[in-house]
């Protein structure tokens, strides 16, 4: 095979509101990139047999390290946010010593292929592989160990506009503090005074520089810059840099396979979701174009990443799942705290696009633990029993899947070094994720 | 655990070569269950530490209480106290301000004699210039008077000659 795979990583990208924006011009590239690719809308609770939590057991760190592995969270180990078999007392957030399981781009270092890997799930710390990764927490966590080789930590940093990722990362903390206090989260909304959220506002929600101000001066409206701080801008911030830098990798790196991972859509569709519920006129007025403007917004990240692709390569566009009204939502006009409101939720079917391969059209069958034994396929590696999905014929080469002998497993260490993370970013971190109802807020 | 009926569930994806081998599925109902099972005892384990805590909590509440009473108690005795001393503070700063208000009366009933007094020294003064000036002009008077009754007594007696010349009565004497 001769073209590379770029597989695009979009949390909770839902194939309704995807249709809805590419109808309405809003998502070109989309819709380019559909009408000469195969797509699939993919389910999503097969896959998580047995598990429950948050979101029906359809939490994203579990969901994409399935999708990276081929394997069921019970081989890989990731459940959820937090690793309560780490600590029984303080189970820390999922870092990548807990992964079980080789993920893509360590069964593809192993067969001396090359991967670019940019902000996917429970990838901090950054470890060795054969190319190069920037971890999940780059930018959050003041851990050196966000980039591997950690010699290019700081041309990252420099990409956002800081001279290194110690003043980046400075920057970023001081953009938000949360304070995780008995009963709650108190966040410091210090980033709703600044021009990130102005811009963001101005982008999403297509407010006047008039109702921006109202924002900053209103008393009342604690809660509502609260919930712009987490569900907008930290997101929209997060994916900026992560982009910026896989860009940056795509355009100066070799690999053979290279991942993405955005996580806005989930963000806003969490916060911003007005379809379906009843929410007071205000809100609705506020905020009603946040989630297309989103979509919008990674439209043009997707096309910023296709030009830098040639014919041969694949892009392959993932959701790990979709998003509809929460209709247990609490009354954005009661008293409940803003972890406790979340307009979306997860919902079946994710989304698959697959383009640049022989098939097009609709295809069934599919299941996100095919994706990683695809991928095996298409570069001739040979298919380990361990692996739950199967490459799926004609996606991403001609013909039926290659006849190679099976191996038991792939050989596989997971990386020793824990994350050096202080209590106050895990801290931050888990309100981000308290305040999504991904966490319960202690 | 979220509900699922394993016992229909068929692992694999539809494209996993072998998915319908039972010794694959036997497999990943194993591991399946050993995570689980993994994962309800780290959760059990989990709270029982939570339970562990509470009951250290509880009975450290407890103990706090036993501790606290008697210190309560001393508490309400000493607010008791603390009422107390207040409302005689109270009627202390009340005393103060009547003694502060009946001072300023007596300070301005003192103004008032001071003021009287120095007018009293000053009637005083000038009725004692006046008495001097009295006693200088009766004096002066006196001795007007004096010397007019001198005069007086010398144009008598001068009178007494002249008429007693005039009768003839005295040969012109050396009046001397």
């Amino acid at each position: 095979m001769g073209g590379r795979i770029v597989l695009f990583g979009v949390d909770g990208l839902d194939w309704a509101r995807l249709r809805r924006n590419i109808a309405a011009g809003r998502a070109p590239h989309f819709a380019a990139l559909l009408e000469h690719a195969a797509w699939a809308e993919v389910p999503v609770r097969p896959c998580i047999p047995g598990l429950g939590g948050a979101e029906g057991g359809m939490n994203s760190p579990t969901l994409w390290t399935t999708i990276a592995t081929g394997q069921y969270y019970f081989q890989h180990g990731v459940y959820d946010f937090c690793n309560l078999l780490d600590s029984r007392d303080e189970p820390p957030l999922f870092e990548s010593r807990h992964v079980r399981s080789p993920r893509i781009w360590d069964v593809l270092t192993a067969y001396q292929r090359r991967s670019l890997v940019a902000g996917y799930y429970v990838t901090h710390p950054a470890y060795e592989i054969d190319g190069v990764m920037v971890s999940d927490l780059f930018g959050d966590v003041a851990d050196p160990a966000v980039v591997w080789p950690a010699a290019r930590r700081d041309e990252f940093a420099r990409l956002c506009g800081a001279a290194s990722y110690a003043e980046y990362v400075d920057a970023v903390s001081r953009l938000s503090r949360t304070d995780v206090s008995a009963g709650g989260v108190t966040p410091v909304t210090s980033a709703c005074g600044g021009e990130l959220a102005r811009e963001a506002l101005s982008r999403f929600a297509r407010w006047s520089d008039e109702r921006f101000a109202a924002l900053q001066s209103e008393a009342a409206a604690e809660r509502e810059r609260r919930l712009i701080e987490y569900r907008l801008v930290y997101p929209y911030e997060r994916d900026r840099r992560i982009h910026r830098a896989f860009q940056r990798l795509l355009e100066t790196e070799a690999f053979d396979f290279a991942t993405v991972y955005y996580r806005l859509l989930d963000f806003v569709g969490h916060g911003f979701w007005t379809e379906g519920l009843s929410l007071p006129p205000a809100f609705v007025s506020d905020f009603r174009t946040v989630i297309d403007e989103a979509y919008a917004w990674i439209d043009e990240c997707l096309g910023e990443v296709r030009a830098t692709l040639v014919k041969a390569d694949l892009l392959v566009v993932m959701s790990d799942h979709g998003f509809d009204a929460n209709l247990g939502a609490s009354d954005w006009d009661s008293n409940a705290a803003i972890y406790e409101i979340s307009y979306g939720r997860h919902a079946e079917p994710a989304v698959m696009i697959v383009a640049g391969g022989p098939r097009r059209g609709r295809i069934e069958d599919v299941s996100l633990l095919d994706i990683a034994p695809g991928v095996y396929d298409y570069f001739g590696i040979e298919l380990a029993e361990s692996l739950d999905g199967g490459p799926i014929p004609g996606l991403l080469h001609e013909g039926a899947p290659r006849h190679v002998p099976r191996i038991a497993r792939y050989p596989y260490q997971p990386p020793g070094r824990s994350a050096q993370v202080s209590e106050r970013e895990e801290n931050e971190v888990k309100a981000r994720l308290a305040a999504l109802g991904y966490l319960e807020s202690e | 655990m979220a509900d699922v009926d394993l016992e229909q569930f068929e692992f694999g994806s539809a494209h996993r070569t072998g998915r319908a081998k039972g010794d694959y599925q036997l497999d990943r109902l194993r591991r399946l269950a050993e995570f689980q099972l993994e994962l309800a005892a780290a959760q059990r384990e989990r709270l029982t530490r939570q339970e562990r805590r509470a009951r250290e909590v509880w009975l450290a509440k407890l103990e706090l209480e036993n501790l606290a009473q008697p210190r309560e108690a001393r508490i309400r005795e000493l607010e008791s106290w603390a009422r107390e001393l207040s409302a005689s503070k109270d009627w202390l700063e009340n005393k103060v301000a009547e003694l502060e208000g009946s001072m300023a009366d007596r300070r301005r009933e003192i103004g008032d004699l001071l003021e009287a007094k120095e007018w009293l020294e000053g009637r005083c003064a000038e009725l004692e210039r006046s008495v001097v000036d009295r006693q200088r002009v009766a004096d002066a008077s006196e001795l007007r008077a004096s010397g007019m009754r001198a005069a007086g007594e010398e144009w008598k007696r001068q009178l007494l000659f002249r008429l007693l010349r005039k009768a003839g009565l005295l040969r012109d004497l050396d009046l001397g």
